[in-house]
């Protein structure tokens, strides 16, 4: 009975500092397998493509005309992906949201099932449905709408629609999060002070979506940014991006230290991006603080 | 009613044998009434009983199954709210949260065209009505509750609407500023002449709010009329038992050469013959008379009388300007009454047999 008393007594402070070497023991393993094998290979592979300290690949990489096309072309395809995905995601997470029960548990099902199946077995799908013998393809035909297969496959437009399909869960989910927390009740209040479900949405609903918007782009950008299995199927040569160029480096040319370049290239890029879509993001929450949402 | 209020003739809004069914239920069956201008009248009832359904249908939110709205004498069944000129504030106020004071207040301005200059100065000008002046800047959730509820009238008020709706406007304010913002909003709505239908399940607020209140029960409109009307002829046992504290009487009627009694075990109501509440009774078996607390006398020994009854005191509790006491009744029904005899009562004591009596004036009579 004392002791129980006694414990209860006891500072937050105190229970907090007891605690601390169980709570550390229980996270070393973790702790020990990423250093072991992440940031030691990370750290491996940025002193890989530095040989002797010397910047010659990077100087290579930032001279040669074709890795900055292919820089270029990485940036261009995932800022496409990025806002076709978030396009098609936006009305999707709002009928998760506002549709009611029996649309939710049809919707998230939809999204979820692809996600469990291999991403290179999706890509190869695509292959089927979109070739010149797929079934879009002579499904058009048929119907008689055009005469001759129109070149989906090997397409900047098969990249890109193999793209936005599997980085669509990704894009949906963060927005839902915030479309189910949006009350109604606003929109109701809209129309009664005399505005069109149109006006409604464009000042009222959609910005209070823009957190959830932000979030989307981030992941579906950073991601976009470093797909290989994709491009590589669906894309033809000329469409290549830097992923694809840094397995080349390594699996064909065995130029470990351009590929390793290429790598730190990719993630710094990825990391800037990532950065001002946070620094933006952050700015936006800061605003919303201010307005007292959580 | 004011005077003012009958001088602004003209009918605001009209309901004509409006219902909504929701599968089997209805939610509202058949309600009419009507609303004059500058008038302020509050749905009261209990949850379920039709005042927020008919609220929303008035907004535009529900469509009527059946049944007209009109608005000025126009028909708006079936037009959308937002072409309706009706403003409203929210049980929870539903103030944008990413918008300023003064871009909320100024939001209906903004729908309907208003150059950004003059939709801030009328913006500011209703601010100061509420007394929120120098909270122009601020967003909705760095006000207080009472604060953000004079927002939300401002936001109702300022595009000057036909019809401004409340829903439950008290609901979401702790105790205290209830009393406060209930005179307020009064003051508030007639000062800018709206006209008001609020939506409330709290009898005391529709008491001091309103000019006329209207009943609802089981998606049927109970009774309208004046506080004054409802708590002096009550048409139900409903409606007597909602507005102010009443004791029913039930009881057996029986005709007689001088008028109409209706008696139950110790205790009788006499009406005279030719009182139009005596003839309405003529062919009723039964009746319930509606007695209010203050208007039963405690008399010290039981007598025979027209309108008197007898009982025990249960309780006796003294509230200094006056005494209450639970009266138990030979069938175990209980009476209250109020007495400001302050002197009389105070030798009466728990236990103790007592007589009521009242008059013929005093009593409500309920078609059983």
């Amino acid at each position: 009975m004392s002791v129980s008393t006694h414990d209860r007594s006891l500072p937050a402070k105190a229970m907090a500092s007891f605690r601390l070497p169980s709570a550390f023991w229980l996270i070393a393993p973790s702790i020990l397998f990423l250093a072991l094998f992440f940031v030691f290979p990370l750290l491996k592979l940025v002193a890989i493509s530095l040989p002797d300290g010397s910047t010659e690949y990077y100087h290579q990489i930032f001279t040669t005309p074709v890795f900055l096309r292919v820089i270029g072309e990485t940036f261009r395809v995932s800022l496409i992906v990025t806002v076709v995905t978030v396009a098609v995601a936006y009305p999707y997470a709002y009928a998760m949201a506002h549709g009611g029960r029996a649309v939710l548990l049809v919707l998230t099902v939809a999204l979820l099932i692809p996600f469990w199946v291999s991403l290179l077995l999706r890509s190869f799908s695509w292959i089927v449905l979109l070739q010149n013998t797929g079934l879009i393809n002579n499904f058009l035909i048929a119907t008689g709408l055009i005469e001759r297969p129109i070149r989906l496959i090997r397409t900047p437009l098969g990249v890109i629609i193999g793209m936005v399909h599997i980085l669509l869960p990704y894009a949906v989910l963060p927005l839902y999060t915030v479309m189910k927390k949006i009350d109604l009740r606003l929109m109701e209040a809209s129309s009664i002070c005399g505005a069109s479900w149109l006006k409604g949405f464009a000042r009222i609903y959609f910005p209070l979506s823009l957190p959830g918007v932000m979030a989307s782009a981030i992941l579906a950008f950073t991601l976009a940014l470093g797909f290989y299995i994709t491009p590589a199927l669906l894309g033809s040569p000329r469409d290549m991006m830097i992923a694809q160029m840094i397995a080349g480096q390594f699996t064909e040319q065995l130029n470990f230290g351009l590929g390793a370049a290429l790598a730190v290239v990719l993630m710094v890029l990825t990391a800037v991006a990532f950065g001002l879509f946070g620094a933006a993001r952050t700015a936006l929450q800061k605003r919303d603080r201010r307005k007292g949402e959580a | 009613m004011n005077a003012a209020l009958q001088n602004t003739a003209g009918t605001a809004m009209k309901l004509e044998g409006v219902s909504k069914l929701y599968g089997a239920v209805k939610a509202l069956d058949n309600v009419s009434f009507q609303l004059r201008k500058g008038e302020f009248l509050t749905m009261l009832g209990p949850s379920g009983s039709g005042k927020t359904t008919s609220l929303r249908a008035i907004a535009g939110f529900i469509q009527p199954t059946a049944g007209r709205l009109l608005i000025d004498g126009r028909d708006m069944t079936g037009v959308p709210p937002q072409k309706r000129n009706i403003g409203m504030m929210f049980q929870d106020y539903a103030l944008f949260p990413h918008m300023t004071v003064l871009e909320n207040i100024g939001y209906p301005l903004e729908t309907r065209g208003i150059k950004r200059a003059k939709r801030e100065k009328r913006s500011m000008e209703m601010l100061e009505i509420v007394g929120l002046a120098h909270c122009a800047k601020r967003y909705p959730k760095e006000m207080s509750g009472g604060q953000q509820q004079r927002v939300a009238l401002a936001r109702a008020l300022v595009f000057r609407p036909d019809i401004v709706l409340l829903d439950e406007p008290m609901a979401a304010l702790d105790k205290k500023l209830r009393g406060q913002m209930q005179i307020e909003i009064m003051h508030i709505t007639r000062q800018v002449g709206a006209t008001v239908v609020s939506v409330t399940h709290d009898q005391e607020e529709a008491l001091v709010m309103s000019d006329r209140i209207a009943i609802f029960k089981d998606g049927r409109l109970e009774q309208i009329g004046t506080p004054h009307e409802l708590y002096l002829q009550p048409r139900s046992e409903f409606v007597a038992d909602f507005i102010g504290e009443a004791n029913l009487l039930r009881g057996a009627v029986r005709s007689t050469s001088d008028g109409t009694v209706v008696e139950g075990d110790g205790w009788k109501a006499c009406l005279p013959k030719g009182d139009p509440r005596s003839e309405a009774l003529a062919k009723a078996q039964k009746a319930c008379v509606v007695l209010r607390p203050e208007r039963i006398h405690a008399v010290l020994a039981s007598r025979e009388a027209e309108n008197a009854g007898v009982g025990v005191i249960e309780d006796k509790i003294y509230l200094g300007v006056e005494y209450r006491l639970v009266v138990r009744m030979n069938d175990g029904g209980k009476v209250n009454l109020r007495s400001r005899d302050v002197a009389s009562i105070a030798s009466m004591n728990a236990g103790d047999r007592i007589g009521m009596a009242w008059t013929a004036d005093d009593i409500v009579v309920i078609h059983a």
